[in-house]
């Protein structure tokens, strides 16, 4: 840790006495870090403890110093508290801040490390007892703030109460009182009682107390019964949780440290405590305080029974498993051997009598383990543990038999199938927790194992389906705790006939289990066996395989670690059967995809074993009635068909030898009735018989023109569903049957036909907008709904190969691509999900053209398809989602990564056609599209652009030496800002913009570089717009005005070059607000920032055109973000020429009466702003026209306004529009 | 609280040792246990009460409860009888006058049932002393031969010189590693 840190923190803490109010502040803030540094050790917290003797020995000195001196002993006998009544209800003495604030320290490393460990740093003198306690009798226990203190100090007297000395002696007013009895006592016992019904943490430490103080011999004798009879008459007659809770857990940590001699007489006493459940509905609803009552009957049990010695313990190895193998060879000069003695002598099994409670207390136990809190049942499988030991081997066994009967309650048989649906959860797990806790004390005796590992198996695997899901996955935990606890407590030739059973069930549990925890707790528990007991079969090659951390990932431990073990034949055929009996029908879906895919891999072990065993016992489950086993078998079947074939590769004898069940596989699809298809549901149906199929189609399998129709069927089916994971599985499906089973020109016409309307006419392509004819397969699906299957579609074109005569459908499927990629002007057609489908189709149509690409296409279809990705870089499309056409953008220039260098190359090679195909043009435009979307809004998109631009950027022609892939202007400069050797952090907008923005200089990327940076500046993310927008705006303000006096040499660019760029945009971009706003928008800001005043010279850069521009965006604009924008770059040409003022001026005075209130106020402001800005020396009409502008209330209904707005006019000196006011006056 | 909570805690807790030491005042308990801590022996006084100490060995952490040996304080010793895996029985081998008072005294601790199955080191404290008994005769001084109910051993030492001392802690944590532990 922080060591360092801490120690300082504790050092500032502990110096420094009287304070000052800052001071407190301060010290409050060093208490708060050096909690916050310990804090983090709560999960493993002995890795403090090299430190804790300096963490708190010194912070114990100084408290035990500062208790010392206050002499609250005086004090408190001094008010003559009542000897009954000695809880103080005020604070008697005042105590400083900074002593809390280390009591408060100290609680927290004890919250940390246990209070026990901390406990040993403490201070435990005779003369702590006095002063200590009092100091606590002293203490307002009211005070909320110093519960800490309480708590501490109570515990603190836990330790100091335990010296070895007659507390009569200790007491200083002993002698006055006489008798045996102790006035200190009393009042310790007094306030702890007081404390043990606190409902904080106080309770816990009073209880620790008592147990401490009244376990004592000297304090037994006297107090011990009357306590025990306080804390029964008490526990029947209060109502309240807490209290209950304080006496319990005194009373469990009494009978828990004390010597069982003395504690035998007051059993009888304390008895009728068990019992308090019955009575009390309101406390048996109450967890803790029914652990607690089984706590107690374990305690009550133990007391009764003489403690045993097991000699096993010695026999059964080493407390470490590591520390035994690595001492093993150590030879150690010890003792002489001579003067050791290592043997126990067996305790012979005394007649002893058991008392009749016992039988009473075991019950309780047994109830206990199927509580339905965890904690009970833990405690009652502890205790049972704990007891048996004790009992004389027939009772212990008569315990064994009870839990066997727990583990067959509500279990029957039906039809000869074991049926144990019905079991409780709760009762096997705390059985088997029993079971385990039995068996590390050696307690199952070995002729029992044989009877208990068939449960343990079962528990294993338990998993018990409710519902939707299911549940056990804690009674599987339990059950390898069961098998760890075997490894400990047998030798190797009393478990060596189970072996078998418990390795392979173990290694099923490790691999394929859904639950991670049980995975590893069966790792454990696997390894544990493997160390001790030496005979599991090929065990250190397992536990390698699939230790802790490896049997993390599920996927893992399916598909990797399952093939490994399962090259042992020992184990491979449970892991097969568990597979294809078990896991397919489990009801998570992934679970059963992952079983088939592990499926796939374990056919390649044994072949045969496959299609002699599984495949017969899962072809039926393929038509189950439960939809999750039928999912499960087709995903399985057609997993290991998928791998047969692949095995057997070119020799297909084996379709002949197999004949009959290769049909029957075949015909697994059409036998499955319609509804599985269509009920509700169907989409895991669905998703797996089209898995099945592909899984068939890839093997190859022998089909005839009917089976492969009604394949077709069902993946067009889910090729036009809703389910994105399903169509992601169809389209697997269909580029599968095309690559095996080939595709007609037919089927093409058909596919396209369902994409938007189109249908073909003699094989040319005809674009419908409604036509009544749609009765084919899927046609009467009306293209407003059927979004779903044109996306689907629009993937499976691009899986076609074309081949053959399949050629000349190469056109039209690309028209047909390109027509869905486009955005349609009828809303409802648009799918962003389609566009982005059609445009990945025809990049996919472009590699698996590859090299043939000139051959099979002409340079009419290349337009066609550079077109269409240019097209899709303009998607800028919305819907709710947000800018869905980003991923069509996305798919375009990955589209063009992709079009671009092969089109290069092809011409390169291409010594047949003179012509190149591509053009420096072109590579212009596309870096120009490149940039752009580089310095785009969404984070995701500029990350794409950019790894797509550096990747043509440094692009080489392997065909020539040292030749650039792309030859484009400004290269130099790219190359300069966009080094190869640096990372460039295309997410990070504060890294981002201030590089991006050097390349405006180039002034072919500059339009679109622009662009893309002003649509960033007007973004909406915080982070975005605070770098884009100020990066922008300074580095245009940075520019010179002119070109004149920069050295042509080198690119440069001026503030009229942008400017003008800038305009050039406005006027492109007119009637589209995406762009407009923004750039209004940094318009404005350049104004405000006086950039755009520095151009004088309206020759060069013509303001008026831009006030056009602007002036067209107010037009009939009801966006009130739009208007703002416009007014307020008004506002900014109000300081240039008079010509731009005075035609600002008009629209400004025109917006003073919009009928928009809100835009009213804003000019209103906004020109006030803008004229006292630019008027040095207040003349007398720059004064009205001040107060008309701040006295108004623009708020008023429009016709009262009007005149104060008529009155501007003449003192702006400006005439007032005669004929016509303009139109926004209406 | 899964299997492999039970292990995290297991692992921690095998790992630690609860020994108590005892025996007649003035039989050098203290001196052990401040030689073994490497501590100055020099100015030790008589235990007034109890000491605990942590110290480290083998890799195992010791929880060492040192418990004066006073006559009036013996009775008081099942104070701290809770939970001890291992008894280090302390002899001063030069006091021949008290070696029955230890006999009589060991014995009865054993009869102890909380310390059943602990394992006893006796540590033959003293040896640099002229005339200390050797641990042949402390061991039938002791009677040792005859405890049946623990595993013993006793080591001839001297806590000034340090001799011996750590084959007897060997031993002892030797032979509490060499069971099987229980989480109690």
């Amino acid at each position: 840790m922080q060591s360092k840190e801490f120690f300082e923190s504790l050092h500032i803490l502990l110096k420094s006495d009287t304070l000052s109010k800052e001071d407190e502040v301060e010290q409050e803030k060093n208490l708060g870090k050096a909690i916050a540094l310990i804090n983090p050790y709560q999960e493993q917290p002995y890795l403090l403890d090299p430190h804790l003797e300096a963490m708190v020995k010194p912070t114990i000195e100084l408290l035990r110093s500062y208790i010392k001196s206050v002499d609250a002993q005086s004090l408190v006998l001094s008010k003559n508290i009542p000897s009954d009544n000695i809880v103080s209800s005020e604070d008697l003495i005042k105590v400083p801040t900074k002593i809390q604030r280390l009591f408060k320290l100290v609680y927290y490393i004890m919250k940390i490390r246990g209070f026990k460990t901390i406990l040993k740093f403490f201070t435990h003198e005779v003369s702590d007892l006095e002063p200590t306690f009092y100091f606590l009798v002293a203490l307002n226990p009211k005070d909320f703030n110093a519960w800490e203190t309480r708590y501490v100090l109570l515990i603190w007297l836990s330790l100091i109460c335990i010296i070895p000395f007659d507390l009569k002696t200790v007491d200083s007013r002993a002698s006055r009182v006489g008798g045996n009895k102790f006035p200190l006592v009393d009042h310790i016992i007094d306030l702890s009682k007081f404390y043990l019904k606190a409902t904080g943490k106080e309770r816990d430490a009073a209880a620790v107390l008592l147990s401490r103080l009244l376990t004592r011999r000297d304090i037994a004798e006297a107090y011990l019964i009357d306590y025990i009879q306080w804390a029964r008459d008490e526990a029947r007659k209060v109502k309240d949780v807490f209290t209950i809770t304080g006496i319990f857990t005194s009373l469990c940590a009494i009978y828990k440290l004390g010597q069982r001699q003395t504690l035998l007489p007051t059993l009888d006493t304390a008895w009728p405590c068990l019992f308090l459940l019955e009575e009390n509905e309101m406390f048996a609803n109450n967890t803790l305080v029914r652990k607690m009552s089984v706590k107690l009957a374990q305690r009550f049990g133990l007391c009764y029974l003489k403690p045993k010695v097991a000699s096993w313990r010695y026999q059964r190895g080493n407390r470490s498993l590591r520390d035994s193998l690595e001492t093993s060879v150590k030879t150690t000069t010890g003792i002489d051997p001579l003067n050791i003695h290592q043997s126990l002598k067996e305790s012979e099994e005394e007649e002893e009598e058991i008392p009749e409670q016992i039988e009473e207390i075991i019950e309780i136990l047994l109830n206990g383990l199927r509580n339905k809190d965890t904690i009970v049942r833990w405690s009652a499988a502890k205790g049972l543990g704990r007891l048996s030991q004790r009992l004389p081997k027939e009772l212990a066994d008569d315990v064994i038999e009870s839990l066997f009967e727990l583990f067959s309650e509500n279990t029957f048989t039906h039809n000869g199938v074991f049926e144990m649906s019905a079991v409780s959860d709760h009762t096997w797990h705390g059985a088997c927790l029993a079971v385990a806790e039995l068996a590390r004390r050696g307690l199952l005796l070995p002729e029992r194992l044989s009877e208990v590992i068939p449960w343990v198996c079962k528990a294993l695997k338990f998993d018990l389906k409710r519902g939707a899901h299911s549940i056990g996955s804690h009674v599987r935990d339990a059950a390898c705790y069961v098998c760890w606890s075997f490894a400990r407590a047998y030798a190797p030739e009393v478990l060596a006939p189970h072996v078998p059973e418990l390795a392979n069930n173990l290694v099923v549990v490790s691999v394929f289990d859904r639950e991670v925890n049980v995975r590893r707790a069966s790792s454990a528990a696997f390894q544990e066996n493997v160390g001790r007991l030496e005979i599991f079969p090929h065990g250190i090659e397992i536990i390698t395989a699939a230790d802790y951390f490896a049997v993390g990932n599920k996927v893992n431990a399916f598909l990797n670690i399952s093939t490994k073990i399962a090259e042992f034949t020992e184990y491979r055929y449970h892991l097969i059967d568990h597979l294809s009996t078990i896991t397919i029908t489990n009801w998570d879906k992934s679970m059963r995809e992952l079983a088939s895919k592990a499926l796939h891999k374990l056919t390649r072990l044994d072949l045969n074993y496959m299609i002699d065993k599984v495949l017969p016992l899962l072809l039926p489950q393929t038509l189950s009635s439960d939809m999750h086993t039928r999912h499960g078998a087709l995903f399985a079947v057609g997993e290991i068909c998928f791998a047969w074939s692949d095995i057997q590769g070119n020799d297909k004898s084996w379709i002949e030898k197999y004949n009959s069940l290769v049909t029957q596989i075949s015909s697994i699809i059409g036998s499955l009735p319609e509804n599985v298809f269509t009920d509700f549901g169907s989409e895991v149906t669905c998703q797996a018989a089209t898995h099945f199929i592909a899984c068939l189609a890839k093997a190859g399998w022998p089909i005839n023109d009917g089976i492969l129709k009604g394949w077709k069927l069902v993946v067009y089916d889910l090729l036009s569903r809703k389910d994105e994971y399903g169509q992601e599985i169809a389209v697997s499906a269909v580029e599968a049957l095309i690559n095996q089973y080939g595709i007609t020109g037919q089927e093409i016409e058909q596919y396209p036909y369902t994409l938007l309307f189109f249908f073909f006419k003699k094989k040319k392509l005809v674009f419908l907008y409604v036509h009544n004819s749609f009765n084919t397969y899927m046609g009467h699906i009306h293209p407003s709904k059927n979004a779903y299957a044109r996306r689907g579609f629009s993937l499976a074109l691009g899986l076609i190969i074309f081949v053959n005569d399949i050629k000349e459908y190469l056109e039209p499927v690309i028209d047909a691509l390109i027509i869905s990629a486009t955005v349609q002007e009828i809303k409802v057609w648009n799918d962003a999900e389609t566009r982005r489908n059609s445009i990945l189709s025809l990049t996919k149509i472009v590699k698996n053209l590859g090299n043939d690409f000139k051959t099979v296409c002409n340079e009419r279809i290349f337009e066609k398809i550079i077109n269409a990705y240019f097209m899709g870089l303009e998607d800028y499309s919305t819907d709710s989602r947000g800018d869905v056409g980003s991923w069509t953008r996305e798919a375009s220039m990955m589209g063009l990564l992709e079009f671009g260098p092969l089109i290069i190359r092809l011409d390169s090679t291409d010594s047949t056609s003179s012509k190149r195909w591509w053009t420096n043009e072109l590579s212009i435009k596309v870096f120009r599209n490149l940039l752009k979307q580089s310095v785009e809004r969404i984070d995701r998109v500029r990350s794409c652009a950019g790894k797509i631009l550096l990747n043509l950027l440094y692009m080489k022609k392997e065909w020539e030496e040292d030749g650039w892939m792309f030859e484009i202007p400004g290269r130099d400069v790219l190359l300069k800002v966009l080094p190869k050797n640096e990372v460039i952090y295309w997410m990070s907008p504060s890294e981002l913009y201030p590089r991006m923005v050097k390349l405006l200089v180039i002034p072919e990327y500059r339009f679109d570089l622009l662009t893309g940076l002003v649509v960033a500046a007007g973004g909406m993310t915080e982070s975005l717009v605070r770098y884009s927008s100020a990066t922008l705006i300074e580095y245009i303000n940075a520019l010179p005005t002119d070109s004149s006096n920069v050295s042509s040499s080198e690119l440069k660019i001026s503030l009229i070059e942008l400017a003008k760029s800038l305009l050039d945009i406005a006027k492109h971009f007119e009637k589209q607000d995406r762009i407009m706003i923004p750039l209004l928008e940094v318009v404005d800001l350049l104004f405000e920032a006086g950039t755009l005043q520095k151009i004088t010279n309206e020759d060069e850069f013509k303001f008026l055109e831009l006030f056009e521009c602007v002036k067209k965006g107010v037009t009939r604009c009801k966006d009130i973000r739009k208007l703002t924008a416009c007014m307020k770059v008004f506002c900014g040409m109000t300081s240039l020429s008079d010509t731009v003022r005075n035609k600002a001026l008009y629209q400004l005075l025109g917006l003073l009466i919009h009928p928009f209130p809100k835009i009213r106020r804003n000019t209103a402001d906004q020109l006030y702003l803008a004229l006292t800005g630019s008027v040095e020396e207040p003349t007398e009409e720059s004064l009205e026209v001040e107060e008309i502008l701040t006295n108004t209330d623009w708020n008023d209904p429009i016709p009262r306004l009007k005149e104060a707005r008529n009155n501007l006019y003449p003192l702006l000196g400006i005439k007032p529009p005669v004929s016509k006011p303009s139109n926004l006056n209406n | 609280m899964g299997l492999l909570s039970i292990l995290r805690k297991m692992r921690q807790k095998e790992k630690e040792m609860r020994l108590l030491v005892l025996g007649l005042d003035n039989a050098g308990k203290t001196t052990i246990i401040k030689r073994l801590n490497g501590e100055d022996i020099d100015t030790i006084s008589p235990t007034l009460g109890f000491n605990i100490k942590t110290l480290e060995h083998n890799g195992y952490k010791l929880h060492v409860f040192d418990v004066g040996g006073q006559k009036s304080i013996r009775t008081y010793w099942r104070n701290y009888f809770e939970q001890t895996d291992g008894v280090i029985w302390v002899v001063d081998s030069a006091d021949r006058m008290r070696l029955k008072d230890t006999k009589d005294e060991l014995k009865s601790l054993l009869l102890e049932e909380r310390l059943a199955g602990a394992s006893l080191l006796v540590f033959a404290n003293k040896q640099d002393l002229p005339g200390a008994l050797t641990d042949k005769q402390i061991r039938e001084g002791l009677e040792l031969d005859s405890i049946v109910t623990h595993h013993w051993a006793i080591q001839a030492c001297s806590a000034v010189t340090g001799e011996n001392l750590l084959r007897g802690m060997d031993w002892i944590i030797g032979d509490i590693a060499s069971r099987i532990y229980l989480l109690e």
